[in-house]
């Protein structure tokens, strides 16, 4: 009994210095000048395009990363093409990149010194320093998330259901609409929360790729950023605020998919 | 499972798929392995050589290895008080566990910030007692352990739910101690989801940028990590010093993902058998001289 | 001939062979009992006829059309799963109409359609429930059901009744059968209980080993097994081996007629424990003493030891007057045998 009472009384001194106080006194913190002191910072034209912007990319992201991660968590659970096991190495190197060497990696690829970002430029699309490269970007550190998730999903869940329709007429585009996705639709939920999360909150990549100009390539994160080290604290207090809004409303869904779905962190 | 009616079009969508992954992921990261190269290995190692270059590398490597040691005891205590239903407020607790995946790293780091600066009430009471949780190398190991947190308890959690309570009490009820059923019940299982969280908490603190930037103070030397190091010489146009840096930690950080997949429940027992083999050796020693 | 099945062969990528030169076919609106031990192919060849698994070789013809490179959509064959594997997602009746749907068929017509296969398997009013709200019994008449929406011309079905309770299992098999001879689709079912296909099969395929023992009805495989094999796995059966002299084999203190045989060959005699007498001692007849009798309701299974010390199981009717305390000696009649070579 002694000694389950002083693990718990670890656990929760741990949970309130690492997360507890911090929530805590952020919330309070951007409502210590009221709320309208919160709404004129939130309302500032950089911290509302910045949103913006945040909320643009994230969509963008989940509309690519989305359908491209379920076929490919498909490809991986349910075909053996030749050279798979690459794919599922490849599909895993993004979480071992730090944000960081993520944004340079794709300068080295696409920033306009190079053989392919000059050929885009001079077509009339530029990539690095615009919104073309700081979606690439966070498409770059979000897919993982859901082929991580699905896999064992689908794994788990076996073929039987799927064949089943097959035996009564489906075609393969049929059965997937019909019976594969409506399976794994809270595994599916659930990856679409973490990749927003991820998406919203992406920022050492961005801020590489960027060029952080204020109004037009200046994410919410990068503003946070800006703002704290102009010792802006109430600026960075109040865009912070809506994110963890943003976040408060992502953990709940987390819970709902995670409740029913029985899903599972990479 | 290899029908060919398996997925629609398959043979075209592995095309795209690979693809995109050739576009997205391989070519930049070889193009940065490239760029690290470029002067040769000598240029390699030179660049790795600068004094702040591997002190930040070393900062890196110690600090996520330390707040991976915290996150992954306090992990473990944590899946096992909530699987065992003996925390009060649990719900609630579980709940939070998330919260690190959910908030953006950046405004994790500014949590840690407002909550623990000097300029705040309970940092300046802190810093009164010559505690600094920010802006210090504690405060990275915090935003570092902050950021990771879920991944200790979540690769622990399924483990001490398959685990029968009846196991423990049967070995209490024998009369082991604490330990010992800690030490040889528990242990056994619970060992290789630690090394996984433990290994993934080290990979993501040894990436992490957004919480670390803000909560360290960044003081070359004393307070930089690798990432806000890397990002400077990005900042100064040292692409190859920035690229030679990128890859060492990558390599570090691929490492310790690779470290889970070389089953470490194999490992243990080749480590354990032994031992195991002896104790039964002594124990028919001593029955025959008996 | 509804199904037919020549030379199929199925080797795995591992090189095992799951099927070896599997021929046989099926008659209009015959039920076929597939029946092995596990591992034996039997699901594997309902896969293949179905279009789930491909052959490594060989051809498979349902109406008389081949179709090897016929994908399962459009085989027309109705499939019911180990597990049914019923849409947990989706409503009895979506389950049901999920074939129809797809045809794209009217929603009256699906209505109807649906709701009259209801009532065949007798679950009306169960239209709104979901999977996991069923029964196991339940669950396996509505993929039953769901199988036979779209009409079918073969019925396959992989071990139906595995996972049911024992009691509903022998009604929901006579059942089925019902059905089967309701709608005089043809069908085959896989099944490891040889009780179950001997009960409701118009003729029963026994594989082993990936290759077709026998193919006969019930009763021909019951009564005149052709290899070892199906007499060892059909029922209980006491076992012998000895070695032809004399154009007879001695064995269990009887002399077996064994013309057919070359002198001097290892045989195997095989013997049902309901084709043995045991009646009140008699000069000339061979005797035997009762070990040990287990009244079991309707028989009673007796073991006996002979003069040479071997044992034999024999299962009579209880209300045989005979006395069958442990001790006692009987005389030992057996009825039927049937004799094979070694290997």
């Amino acid at each position: 009994m002694k000694l389950r009472m002083a693990l718990s009384a670890g656990v929760y001194v741990w949970f309130l210095v690492l997360i507890f106080i911090p929530a805590v006194t952020m919330v309070e913190g951007a409502l210590s000048h009221g709320l309208s002191g919160f709404f004129a910072q939130v309302l500032r034209p950089e911290a509302l395009s910045a949103l913006r912007l945040s909320f643009l990319i994230t969509a963008l992201t989940l509309l690519i990363n989305l359908p491209l991660g379920v076929i490919t968590a498909l490809l991986i659970a349910r075909r053996s093409f030749p050279g798979w096991q690459v794919v599922n190495a490849v599909v895993d190197l993004p979480f071992a990149l730090s944000p960081v060497i993520a944004g340079l990696a794709l300068l080295l690829v696409y920033g306009p010194n190079t053989l392919l970002g000059a050929f885009l430029q001079n077509h009339g699309v530029k990539v690095m320093f615009a919104l073309p490269g700081m979606v690439l970007t966070t498409l770059l550190v979000t897919f993982p998330l859901v082929v991580r998730e699905l896999v064992p999903l689908l794994r788990q869940l076996g073929i039987r259901q799927e064949e089943a329709a097959w035996t009564l007429g489906a075609s393969a585009w049929r059965t997937f609409w019909l019976v594969t996705l409506p399976r794994i639709r809270f595994g599916l939920g659930y990856s679409a929360v973490l990749t927003i999360a991820r998406a919203l909150g992406e920022f050492g990549a961005v801020l590489v790729v960027s060029g952080n100009l204020v109004g037009v390539t200046q994410t919410a994160t990068l503003y946070v950023y800006q703002a704290t080290e102009n010792n802006d604290l109430q600026a960075a207090d109040a865009v912070s605020t809506v994110l963890a809004m943003v976040s408060f409303v992502i953990l709940i869904l987390m819970q709902v998919f995670k409740g029913r779905g029985e899903g599972r962190i990479s | 499972m290899t029908t060919n009616l398996a997925i629609p079009g398959w043979r075209w969508m592995a095309g795209v798929v690979c693809g995109y992954l050739l576009l997205l992921v391989v070519c930049p990261v070889g193009a940065i392995v490239r760029q690290a190269f470029s002067g040769g290995v000598g240029g390699f190692f030179h660049a790795l050589a600068s004094p702040i270059g591997a002190g930040a590398l070393l900062l890196s490597c110690w600090t996520a290895a330390v707040a991976a040691v915290i996150n992954a005891v306090m992990g473990t205590c944590t899946a096992y008080l909530i699987a065992r239903k003996h925390l009060p407020g649990r719900r609630v607790v579980s709940a939070l566990i998330d919260l690190p995946l959910a908030v953006p790293t950046t405004v994790g780091g500014l949590m840690l910030v407002l909550a623990y600066s000097p300029a705040t009430r309970i940092g300046g009471w802190l810093a009164a007692h010559h505690v600094n949780l920010v802006y210090s190398r504690t405060g990275i190991v915090l935003a570092m352990a902050f950021v990771t947190f879920p991944f200790a308890v979540r690769t622990v959690e399924p483990l001490v739910d398959s685990l029968d309570v009846s196991l423990e009490e049967a070995a209490l009820t024998l009369g082991a101690s604490r330990l010992r059923v800690f030490w040889q019940v528990l242990w056994p299982t619970l060992w290789p989801g630690v090394v996984t969280g433990l290994s993934l908490c080290f990979s993501r603190g040894l990436a992490e940028f957004g919480a670390v930037v803000l909560a360290s103070g960044n003081l070359p030397l004393r307070t930089e990590v690798a990432p806000v190091y890397l990002y400077g010489l990005l900042e100064n146009n040292e692409t190859s010093g920035a690229a030679a840096v990128s890859v060492t930690l990558l390599a570090l950080s691929v490492l310790g993902l690779v470290v889970p997949l070389c089953r470490p429940r194999q490992w243990w027992k080749r480590l354990t058998e032994p031992r195991g083999r002896r104790v039964h050796n002594n124990e028919q020693v001593g029955e025959a001289s008996v | 001939m509804t199904i037919q099945v020549t030379n199929l062969v199925k080797r795995f990528a591992s090189g095992t062979a799951a099927l070896q030169d599997v021929s046989f076919s099926v008659r209009e609106g015959e039920m076929i009992g597939l029946l092995g031990p596990s591992g034996s192919g039997k699901t594997t060849l309902l896969r293949m006829i179905a279009g789930l698994d491909r052959q490594t070789a060989g051809e498979i013809r349902i109406r008389g059309q081949v179709v090897d490179n016929l994908p399962a959509q459009r085989r027309g064959v109705g499939f019911v799963f180990q597990n049914y594997a019923l849409f947990q997602h989706m409503t009895v009746f979506s389950n049901i109409a999920f074939g129809l749907r797809v045809k794209r068929l009217g929603k009256r017509e699906i209505q109807d359609r649906v709701m009259r296969l209801l009532r065949l398997v007798r679950l009306e009013g169960y239209e709104d429930r979901y999977p996991h709200q069923l029964s196991g019994g339940q669950a396996q008449r509505v993929a039953l059901a769901r199988a036979l929406a779209p009409e079918p011309s073969v019925l396959l079905l992989d071990e139906p009744f595995a996972a049911v309770d024992t009691k509903i299992r022998k009604e929901l098999r006579r059942w089925v059968r019902q059905i089967h001879d309701e709608i005089g689709i043809t069908s085959i079912f896989v099944t490891h209980d040889q009780e179950e296909a001997l009960e409701i099969a118009d003729r029963v395929l026994v594989m082993h080993q990936g290759r077709v023992e026998q193919f006969a009805t019930p009763q021909e495989v019951w009564e005149r097994p052709l290899s070892p094999f199906v007499a060892g796995f059909l029922g209980d059966v006491n076992e012998g081996a000895a070695t032809v002299r004399d154009r007879q084999v001695q064995l269990w203190g009887h002399a077996f007629p064994a013309t057919e045989f070359a002198e001097g060959e290892r045989v195997r005699v095989f013997v049902r424990p309901s084709d043995i007498d045991l009646g009140p001692t008699a000069p000339d007849a061979v005797l035997a003493q009762v070990r040990e009798a287990v009244w079991a309701g309707e028989r009673t299974q007796v073991r006996v030891q002979l003069a040479d010390q071997s044992t034999l199981q024999v299962s009579l009717p209880s209300d045989r007057s005979v006395d069958l305390t442990p001790g006692q000696s009987v005389s030992v009649c057996i009825r039927k045998f049937q004799i094979f070579t070694e290997s």
